[in-house]
């Protein structure tokens, strides 16, 4: 299946404007380790944000393993499929 | 606001942070039992578009009570006591709760309510959320106990309400957004978040006029054309009987009714003009003598009726009322002259009257809710007559080309009480809302002017002026405190319905003799910029007190008494009451 073009542009997107970084600074390394301030206010945002973005809901189990870029990915597209 | 991603919101408040970074610090406060970081961030962002430095914190999560023991530097306080955080501790469904457990929560929670009440009372603006029981979704076709303990507790709000507090309706944001989209269950699971972006964003939306009118950007003037404005029909060519808002038309009923909201607006202190391309004889008669008028002369504060384009009407009526082309709003029905006042005069809001006239008194309410802040003070009810005596003013002074003939002419008059008691409403009034002529910009509490009357060091002194139109009421305020011999003017303001007269220089002149006779030898005085007050940066210099020192735009100066040079005006009569 072909994926979303645009999504990891969206998510960097969305990840800059949450974490005040440049898109640029957001790649497929990022995570809670090595964003400086992604604290608990921060993945409120995140969360409230990439549904908000993508019009999806993120289930209730999941909300907490979203703190690294790779994973947030995934569980977006398996969302959006 | 607009609809806008909360990620727009983060990223743009970003840049107007630092756009707003030099304007004096607006701090604002929510102290809630549930997480509110949201909503700090839509209220900052709102506020940040308006040019305003907010400075929005949180209190600590369910802290309410002891966080309003220390909320006395904040300009605005936001309480939020979810009942549904409250009731979610008990181990038991809300409706199964015995009665003697609703009392006790009822007792408990209005004796912290009267507390957080007076805690506050030094605030200038205390927002209170309403209590809700929505977030249950209880059966609505029968009785139910946190319905109704939420409504008690609001009567309790309602019962014990400050002149600072304003009663923010929960029920009313939870209706406009949506039961399905005001609630995140997930998010208070996880992080005690009660609420959506939506909900949030509608809330904001429901107290912006509020903070508005707070931090001195509210609207004050509704300017409205005439032809199919007012009435349904073109003057000129349908003629005085022609013309249609009659309560009984079918179409002419929804100008009336709009007509009606104005004239119940120009109670409530806002302004109200006409703005039109009309022979001005022609509007007057429809105004002084068509029965079905419902705006009388008496609500209409100004009126540019002639052929002139709209735009420059419009700067000439602020120029007569005095007010920033920002405070107005603007009625046409006309897409050719609403596109050319926004083009020209984009600091306007302008409402086109819709071309589905049954929507117009609708529209127009909505844009009231958006823009305006009705309180329920007293002191606004005259208003309009002053303004009104202004605009006259201004106008008599077009005809005279020299202007100490017209000040002359005017026979001022200038009344200064010093520390009376019956006058704390309208001074701690006029300290929230003065803007142009306020050489500190400190806002006080009707509490913190009270405060001033009790000590012994500190005195406020109100000027009140009339002239041969009219009376325009307590209009100056100067706040002193003394340290033996030397004074210090703290706050030195005027309204801007009475500039440019060289009033100030005569109070000056009393403020300085009434220092000089309580023994006081020197006055140090300040001036700190802000936005809008930059005419009067140079006030204290032209009075002839000597710049000490100038950090950042903040400028210190100081005056020895037997040094001053009083301003030598004679054609004003000044009366001074101890």
């Amino acid at each position: 299946m072909e994926q979303n073009p645009n999504l990891e542009e969206r998510l960097k997107d969305v990840m800059s404007a949450v974490f005040e970084v440049e898109p640029s600074e957001i790649n497929e390394e990022s995570s809670q380790d090595n964003i400086s301030g992604w604290d608990s206010v921060k993945s409120l945002a995140l969360i409230v944000s990439l549904e908000e973005e993508f019009g999806v809901s993120i289930p209730l189990e999941e909300v907490v393993n979203m703190t690294n870029f790779k994973y947030i990915k995934l569980t977006i597209e398996e969302l959006l499929k | 606001m607009e609809k806008i991603k909360y990620s727009e919101i983060l990223r743009s408040s970003l840049k107007l942070k630092k756009e707003v970074s030099s304007q004096k610090p607006y701090n604002l406060r929510i102290l809630s039992n549930v997480t509110c970081n949201m909503l700090g961030d839509v209220i900052a962002y709102g506020l940040y578009g308006q040019g305003v430095n907010a400075k929005v914190s949180l209190g600590n999560y369910d802290n309410i009570l002891q966080d309003s023991f220390s909320a006395e530097d904040q300009q605005a306080v936001i309480v939020h006591y979810d009942l549904y955080g409250i009731l979610g501790k008990k181990d038991v469904y809300c409706e199964d709760l015995a009665a003697d457990q609703i009392r006790d929560i009822e007792e408990t929670l209005t004796g912290e309510l009267g507390m957080i009440i007076r805690n506050l009372s030094k605030v200038p603006c205390v927002i209170f959320d309403s209590f809700s029981s929505a977030a249950w979704a209880v059966n609505p076709l029968r009785r139910n106990l946190v319905r109704e303990l939420a409504g008690r507790l609001n009567e309790f709000l309602e019962q014990n309400r400050t002149s600072n507090m304003t009663v923010a309706d929960i029920d009313w944001v939870i209706r406009s957004t949506g039961y399905e989209s005001s609630f995140d269950f997930k998010l208070y699971n996880l992080t005690k978040t009660l609420y959506t972006i939506d909900f949030n964003l509608e809330y904001s939306r429901m107290i912006f006029p509020l903070l508005l009118k707070v931090t001195g950007h509210g609207k004050k003037a509704v300017i409205f054309d005439c032809d199919n404005t007012l009435w349904k029909g073109i003057l000129g060519e349908d003629g005085f009987d022609g013309i249609d808002m009659s309560f009984h038309s079918k179409a002419g009923s929804f100008y009336h009714q709009v007509q009606q909201m104005a004239v119940w607006l120009s109670k409530h202190g806002l302004l109200i003009g006409l703005c039109s391309k009309n022979n001005p004889e022609d509007v007057q008669q429809v105004v002084d003598t068509h029965p079905d008028m419902a705006l009388k002369n008496e609500n209409i504060v100004v009126s540019e009726v002639n052929w002139n384009d709209k735009a420059s009407n419009l700067k000439q009526i602020a120029s007569e009322l005095n007010i920033g082309l920002d405070s107005l709003v603007f009625v046409d029905d006309s897409p050719f002259e609403i596109n050319l006042v926004r083009e020209q005069l984009p600091q306007i809001t302008c409402l086109q009257v819709p071309e589905a006239v049954e929507n117009y008194p609708r529209e127009f309410a909505r844009l009231l809710n958006t823009y305006f802040f009705i309180g329920s003070g007293k002191a606004d009810l005259e208003k309009t007559l002053q303004y009104k005596q202004q605009a006259q003013r201004n106008k008599s002074m077009r005809e005279f080309t020299d202007m100490d003939s017209y000040l002359k002419s005017l026979n001022i008059k200038i009344d200064l009480n010093i520390d009376q008691a019956p006058e704390t409403e309208r001074v701690a009034q006029l300290t929230q809302k003065t803007n142009q002529f306020n050489l500190c910009t400190n806002r006080y509490t009707e509490s913190q002017i009270e405060d001033i009357l009790k000590s012994g060091d500190r005195h406020f002194i109100s000027a009140t002026v009339s002239d041969k139109f009219g009376d325009s009421g307590l209009t100056g305020v100067v706040i002193v405190s003394r340290d033996g011999q030397d004074a210090r003017i703290d706050d030195f303001l005027m309204s801007c319905r009475i500039m440019g007269r060289n009033i100030e220089r005569v109070i000056m002149d009393s403020v300085v003799v009434l220092l000089r006779d309580m023994g006081c030898q020197t006055i140090r005085s300040r001036y700190i910029p802000t936005q809008k007050n930059k005419p009067v940066s140079d006030f204290y210099g032209q009075c002839g007190f000597c710049l000490q020192e100038e950090n950042g735009g903040i400028k210190d100066y100081t005056l020895q008494i037997d040094k001053y040079i009083p301003s030598g005006i004679s054609y004003m009569e000044t009366t001074v009451n101890n």
